[in-house]
């Protein structure tokens, strides 16, 4: 073997330096640090504190400086601190999680780049793509997606058909255009909302009737593990692997749709005069 | 036969069962020192609940708005309880099972 080549040699001889992991690549999980967990604010800019510490994003923003929008969504956020008994757990706050995302914006994203994110999953909506092997499951998916599916097409006025193969329904561009339009209507906080309820469904279609009020955030996870539910049904499921996905799905979905709502809903009230 | 729970619309399930799955949910986060009636999140929620309980319009839009968000609310708490409750099951379940194997 021939002797080291020179020019690299010294590079490959240098000592590394020595590597230390950050805390939060560390498998432990922490332990709750805090007492209380309190809201402040007014008019619109609230934060969250544990005891005397404000909460902080990553990049180390804290939640006024990204104002979060509403005191019920920091309440929530509160809320998900506060049930952190022992230990915390960030894989369960995922209004937390949206909230950091907001703010920071690690990706350096625009409102126009996350509905173009979300619109890809139009094409491998989970509702346009039926069984054909199986005619029950197929009868099934017919019963529980079409009234969602005539709905969406009633409201974007399209006529997106379910397909069966690999190739995915055949969505025209004013339609999607149609859809785009109308996810640009709602803030950036909304919009990252409805990112990760697709995310979490694999669903547009479900996840804007959701948003719309037209099914409640149970019924969007049931129907988007429609097959999965057809076939545990059958062959029985597994323990505790199954149970994990169902209530994962949920929480992630409903996480999401509380915050698309939280940010969307005003309300005013008029009283009589005495 | 195919096993599963269909949810209807949050505007059709009572508003009081949805409000009573709340405060069961709150309650169980709280630590031992804490009193819910002091909870921010317990004063918040019944704010809302009797603000919008009185109104004179057959159909109010707010009404509706505000109960589909309790009720996205206690499925959020709901959910979120059990998957962690499940992943520490079978998590010690895994691990009592090695200490057998071994």
């Amino acid at each position: 073997m021939r002797g080291l080549w020179w020019p690299v040699a010294h590079q490959l001889l240098k000592q590394t330096a020595r590597v230390t992991l950050p805390r939060r690549f560390l498998p432990e999980a922490r332990r709750r640090f805090y007492k209380n967990v309190t809201v402040a604010g007014n008019g619109g800019i609230y934060e969250v504190n544990l005891d005397l510490h404000k909460l902080k994003t990553p990049k180390g923003h804290t939640l006024q400086a990204g104002h979060i929008p509403n005191y019920g969504l920091a309440l929530a956020v509160a809320q998900e601190w506060a049930a952190s008994k022992d230990k915390i757990v960030p894989s369960l706050m995922h209004l937390t999680g949206l909230s950091y995302t907001v703010i920071d914006n690690p990706n350096h994203e625009t409102k126009w780049d996350t509905v173009h994110k979300t619109l890809e999953y139009l094409d491998t909506d989970t509702l346009l793509f039926r069984e054909e092997q199986s005619e029950e499951l197929n009868t099934l998916q017919a019963k529980e997606w079409d009234p969602i599916l005539a709905w969406f097409n009633q409201k974007f006025d399209a006529d997106i058909k379910p397909c069966a193969g690999l190739f995915g329904a055949d969505i025209p561009d004013p339609v999607r255009e149609t859809i785009r339009r109308y996810l640009l209507s709602y803030d950036v906080w909304a919009v990252n909302g409805f990112l990760y309820g697709v995310e979490a469904l694999k669903s547009v279609i479900l996840t804007i009737a959701a948003a719309e009020r037209k099914i409640t955030a149970e019924k969007a996870a049931f129907l988007s593990r429609l097959e999965l539910e057809y076939q545990t049904s059958h062959w029985g499921s597994v323990e505790w692997a199954h149970d994990l996905d169902k209530q994962e799905v949920t929480a992630r979905f409903s996480a999401a749709l509380l915050f698309i709502h939280f940010n969307t809903w005003q309300a005013t009230t008029k009283h009589k005069a005495k | 036969m195919l096993r599963h729970h269909i949810t209807d619309m949050a505007a059709t399930t009572p508003k009081i069962q949805t409000l009573r799955c709340l405060i069961r949910e709150i309650r169980r986060t709280l630590l031992p020192h804490e009193n819910l009636r002091h909870s921010p999140a317990f004063e918040y929620m019944m704010k809302e609940y009797r603000h919008n309980a009185v109104t004179d319009q057959q159909c109010c839009r707010q009404q509706e708005e505000m109960a589909y968000l309790a009720h996205t609310c206690a499925t959020y708490l709901e959910a979120s309880r059990r998957w962690g409750q499940t992943l520490s099951f079978s998590h010690n379940i895994f691990r009592y099972n090695i200490q057998i194997f071994f």
